[in-house]
């Protein structure tokens, strides 16, 4: 089963977000932090007690054609992974870290290989990888430190994710 | 023995291409710019709302205006032949990163990131075709 076509917007943001729910749940040091998907409401930030990765909903950046034994084209998904320290207190190095770490994530083979549950539409897939999603990371580029754009003591950061489909 | 090979012609033409590649590319990149600064405008160009009134269309494009001064903040600079930049000024907008990025209290409204992601395929198909016109000239 691979992410839908018809509701491919959310289907990409369902299974990136379920993928660093697994990491945060189950792998040190993420196990500090939390995941969320959308932008953070305000009442995220009196339920949260962890710093939190927020991932946006994915925006179709290109469309790649190939002609060759018929014709295929390949979507290119740019989606925003931010990260976010609202405890108000201490310095960046926890926001360095979580886009390290992300960072780190993103650029190894790990990735493809970290196995989650996640329910899409009507059909639940256990033990699945994005690669049988149907997902393959392309790059990801930044940090870009928003620390300035946020409340004082409140760290900030994001990072643009492509993913080609 | 020896053999001598003459590279002259590739030389040659190699030049021309560089030649050619720096007469067509900073317009191309003046092309790209415009694109991308009318739609970054396009996305500041949301219906004006009073002051002290709750703004409406929260968190979507175009944004809402209030005051104008975002839409007034958006420049365009040259920066060499070969990059241009669209941006907001500061000195006119400071507010401007707290729309683009969001706050606690905001979602953000990315004028510019947008505009980017809706542009990008354009601009660089004008690059590509310009330089495949080059690469054709200079061959011919």
């Amino acid at each position: 089963m691979t992410v839908r076509a018809g509701y491919i917007i959310n289907d990409i943001q369902v299974v990136l977000f379920r993928l660093l729910s697994q990491y945060v749940s189950d792998t040190a040091p993420w196990t500090s932090w939390s995941c969320i998907m959308g932008w953070p409401e305000s009442e995220t930030f009196e339920v949260a007690t962890k710093p939190f990765i927020y991932v946006m909903e994915p925006k179709l950046a290109d469309t790649r054609e190939q002609f060759g034994s018929g014709l295929t084209s390949q979507n290119l998904w740019e989606v925003i992974i931010g990260v976010w320290d609202h405890r108000q207190h201490g310095g960046p190095e926890e926001i360095n870290i979580m886009c390290s770490q992300l960072r780190n994530l993103f650029t190894t083979s790990g990735v493809y290989t970290k196995t989650f549950n996640v329910t899409l539409g009507s059909t639940v897939a256990t033990a699945t990888t994005i690669k049988a999603q149907g997902l393959r990371i392309k790059y990801i580029a930044g940090p870009r430190d928003l620390s300035e754009s946020s409340d004082v003591k409140d760290f900030r950061a994001e990072m643009n994710l492509g993913i080609l489909t | 023995m020896t053999q001598t090979v003459d590279i002259s012609g590739w030389k040659r033409k190699h030049l021309a291409l560089k030649r050619e590649l720096m007469r067509v590319l900073p317009e191309a990149v003046d092309l790209a710019t415009d694109m991308l600064y009318k739609e970054t405008a396009k996305n500041l160009s949301g219906p004006h709302y009073a002051i002290g009134t709750r703004g409406p269309m929260t968190g979507q494009m175009p944004i809402p205006r209030m005051n104008y001064l975002l839409s007034q903040s958006l420049r365009r600079k040259r920066l060499n032949k070969l990059i241009s930049a669209v941006y907001s000024d500061e000195r006119v907008a400071k507010y401007n990163k707290y729309v683009h990025d969001g706050t606690r209290r905001t979602r953000p409204r990315r004028f510019l990131y947008d505009a980017v992601i809706a542009r990008r395929p354009a601009g660089q198909n004008i690059m590509r075709y310009r330089i495949m016109a080059a690469i054709r000239r200079v061959g011919q």
